[in-house]
């Protein structure tokens, strides 16, 4: 077996800035936030530099594909971390293609985005304390990509739990981040339960965790062995340890490591915490609700991919759950207010694209999708951040319009990545979904429902995209500009930021004619000192970088064929059946299904009544509207009234039921068992008090009636005898 | 002819007025010469089995039980000293502390 010694500094090199952040303020007193803007960007990008390293060094020499090595210096792969009975699991990484690529996505986009948070959150004087977790999220994410058995991944899967938790609520005094990340949170945990019986499966059935190991005996390992002997025949003779594993078993085992996906990815019906996800700092956004940790669902199944594939009943569901989601999240996009939300609903419907490419076996096509989504959605997030950052923290589009000519270059940025995610031709969002559609209409079964359905949904991400373009930088402007609030986000600010998210209504449309009576003075005034300004460069550069790679990375992948090669080994290729319309067929419609998407927002949002208020529907309509409840725009604004039956279900049932457990079980039954009980012991003392009188001749009595029936014991047993 | 059982008889006749005495009186001092009463009879009863047995055992416990009885005496008079200094009374009745 093939071993590696650089992987492990992929990770370490993380947790070694974590702990440099952490104690910052010990070590450097007034220098800490300086120092930490720099160890923190530079240890995540020295690990992508390591990763690269392996890419180049390592891995064309590995065996079969893959790596094993130790994750502490100076320790071996087989070095036993946990030994219970029978059970050992060892503290090994896996470093294959698939593991390699994640671990490079998430260092470089990653770093990328930490160089782009010193920027953003220059002025916060928790700067330290954001890069600690920003550090350790990295560390979690990568032993989660990396680990080299289900535990492992476990770890990494919780530690990055922990991490969004606590950067959702990172300004924490405003009680809705806590809210919010309680809900992440909690909702994860729903999931967690999931992969932890998965795992237990697992141990159960194939008596191991690892994914490979030296005697060939990897749960991947036998899985593919299973594979190799045809697709069907692999379900009836798959075989484990010489008893035949049914498929029940393993579609439970996939069904249950699907649930945990469900939670981490966001897919119906754990999908609710994401949205509200939003409440974090926009490079926690960026990073975690949008790049990395949201697809480590994807990477699960991708990786379990010799398990789903002996399991169609589950893949189906992971296709239909998928396509589902992605429909759900892009209908629910077309109505948000808040940008942040409309990219945290899109990041929603291109999960599920990802999700529906599992589904129907492409792999190679999700994690395709994975990496594009990650370059254009963490550019996107990083854009709307600047947008917000310079809008001094505004974030409700409606109080937006107009930005084109203030920030010439984050518009550029953005409009590159709204074209990538909107599958315009040629950008890598193109490739990568139409990668996906084209497999889904391949796919036997319900190819064509599958195929109409993520048409649909493609083209309305097109529209929803130039919608928040449109709101945001061309319809005229919505702010007067030098009268903007300062709503810079953060612990130490006394501005209450309501407006900021889709309950502000009221709000917005009060300050609405304001707005319209400043306009002529504005215009009077010029804008010689702008509020508006453009990001600094820490902000801007990362944004270049990652617009060049939602610009050509797709397409540069798609000519050389590399990516595929790359993955080919560790995935199972893709059951076709015939698609009904060829590859090139399918690039046209895809285009088209784009371009007919933006250009209906650019219908809409440039006829000069819209262009004016900047809204498509008059303000006053949906104040109407939203009385009713079974209004279809009411319907999509409260994201189809999920959070709504959630409450309902969850919180005011399960109240209930808490209630009745409170009142009855607990404070009926079990308290008053253990009272009764007190209440009884407590009487019989009651009763025998009254034998202590106090009176010393009682007592005398007490002695003297003793003796006597101890002298009569003795005389009368001696008379037994005596007999 | 005074019998060994005359003996006897007397002294649980002397044992059982002691402890009606302990057991019915209030004053802690005949309390006490009630209790020097049992004593006494037991001692009385040691010496006639003694005699009885032609043992000397007999009168030797009567003298290690004298020499205890002064020694527990003094000490149980010392204590009335002490209640009565404490609570102007030595009726037993009255020095009830053992009940809350």
């Amino acid at each position: 077996m093939s071993t590696s010694n650089l992987a492990m500094w992929i990770i370490l090199l993380p947790f070694l800035g974590f702990l440099h952040n952490a104690f910052a303020g010990i070590i450097w007193k007034k220098n800490a936030k300086k120092m930490v803007s720099y160890v923190a960007p530079g240890v995540v990008l020295l690990a992508f530099g390591v990763a690269v390293a392996v890419l180049m060094t390592e891995l064309p020499n590995a065996h079969d594909h893959h790596l094993i090595g130790a994750l502490i210096p100076g320790t071996s792969a087989s070095t036993p971390w946990i030994k219970l009975g029978g059970m050992t699991v060892n503290f090994e990484l896996l470093v294959d293609p698939l593991s390699l690529l994640m671990a490079m996505i998430v260092t470089g986009v990653g770093g990328l985005i930490h160089v782009y948070a010193t920027g953003y959150m220059a002025e916060d004087p928790e700067q330290p304390r954001f890069f600690t977790y920003f550090n350790l999220f990295i560390t979690m994410m990568l032993i989660l990509v990396l680990g080299g058995n289900f535990l492992l991944m476990f770890v990494g899967w919780e530690g990055v739990g922990t991490c969004s938790y606590l950067l959702i609520s990172f300004w924490y005094k405003q009680v809705e981040n806590a809210k919010a990340g309680n809900k992440a949170f909690i909702v994860n945990r729903v999931g967690d339960l999931g992969f932890a019986l998965g795992m237990m499966l697992i141990w159960s059935v194939f008596g191991t965790l690892s994914y490979f190991q030296a005697d060939g005996k990897g749960v991947l390992q036998l899985a593919g062995a299973g594979h190799a002997e045809g697709a069907h025949a692999a379900l009836q003779a798959f075989s484990v340890m010489g008893t035949p594993v049914s498929t029940a078993v393993l579609t439970t085992i996939c069904i249950c490591l699907f649930i945990g996906a469900m939670g981490k990815s966001a897919q119906i019906p754990l999908w609710v915490w994401l949205p509200d996800a939003m409440a974090g700092p926009t490079p926690v956004s960026a990073l975690i609700h949008a790049a990395t940790m949201v697809t480590s669902g994807i990477v699960m199944l991708t990786r379990c991919s010799w398990l789903f594939q002996q399991a169609p009943q589950a893949m189906q569901l992971v296709g239909y759950i998928g396509l589902a989601t992605a429909f759900v999240g892009a209908t629910i996009g077309l109505v948000q207010n808040d940008i942040k939300r409309v990219l945290a609903f899109s990041t929603v419907s291109q999960l599920g694209y990802m999700f529906l490419a599992c589904g129907v076996g492409n792999y190679i096509g999700g994690m395709f999708h994975v990496t594009t989504h990650a370059f254009f959605k963490a550019l996107l997030f990083l854009g709307s951040g600047a947008v917000i950052h310079s809008m001094l923290g505004e974030q409700d589009m409606r109080k937006m319009g107009g930005l084109k000519k203030y920030i010439k270059n984050t518009w550029l940025v953005m409009f590159l990545g709204t074209y990538a995610i909107a599958g315009f031709p040629l950008l890598s969002g193109f490739f990568s979904k139409d990668e996906i559609l084209h497999s889904a209409l391949s796919s036997p079964g319900n190819g064509m429902f599958l195929y109409v359905v993520g048409l649909m949904t493609a083209a309305m991400t097109a529209f929803y995209m130039n919608r928040l373009m449109h709101k945001t930088f061309y319809v005229k402007q919505q702010f007067v500009d030098g009268e903007l609030p300062h709503q810079h986000h953060s612990n130490f600010d006394d501005h209450d930021a309501h407006g900021h998210d889709a309950h502000g209504d009221h709000h917005a449309e009060a300050s609405h004619e304001e707005d319209a009576h400043g306009e002529e003075e504005h215009e009077a005034h010029g804008h010689a000192h702008s509020q508006v300004h453009e990001s600094p460069a820490s902000m801007m550069v990362p944004l270049y970088i990652l617009a060049i790679l939602s610009v050509g990375f797709g397409g540069l992948m798609k000519m050389t064929g590399a990516f595929e090669k790359f993955l080919e080994p560790v995935v199972p290729a893709m059951v076709h059946a015939e698609a009904p319309i060829s590859e090139m067929a399918g690039y046209i419609i895809s285009s088209l299904v784009a371009i007919f998407g933006i250009g209906v927002a650019y219908l809409v949002y440039r006829k000069p009544a819209v262009a004016e208020t900047g809204q498509f529907i008059p303000a006053e309509t949906k104040t109407q509207w939203e009385k009713n409840p079974l209004n279809p725009y009411t319907f999509l604004l409260n994201k189809w009234w999920w959070d709504a039956i959630y409450n309902g279900i969850f919180l005011r049932l399960g109240g209930i039921f808490a209630m009745l457990l409170w009142k009855v079980v607990d404070a009926g039954i079990v308290n008053g068992t253990i009272e009764g009980l007190g209440w009884i012991v407590g009487g019989i003392s009651k009763l025998s008090r009254k034998l202590q009188t106090g009176y010393v001749r009682n007592y005398a009595l007490a002695m003297l009636l003793g003796v006597i029936v101890l002298m009569l014991g003795v005389l009368g047993s001696w008379s037994i005898a005596a007999k | 002819m005074i019998t060994t059982s005359h003996f006897l008889v007397l002294s649980a006749i002397l044992f059982t007025t002691g402890v009606i005495g302990v057991l019915v009186k209030r004053n802690p001092i005949v309390i006490f010469m009630c209790v020097e009463l049992m004593l006494n009879a037991a001692n009385l009863s040691f010496i006639a089995l003694g005699r009885h047995f032609g043992q000397v055992n007999g009168q030797m416990y009567v003298i290690f039980a004298l020499a205890v009885a002064a020694a527990e005496v003094s000490v149980g008079l010392g204590i009335i000293v002490a209640i009565f200094r404490a609570k102007e009374t030595i009726n037993v009745d009255e020095v009830n502390l053992l009940k809350s």
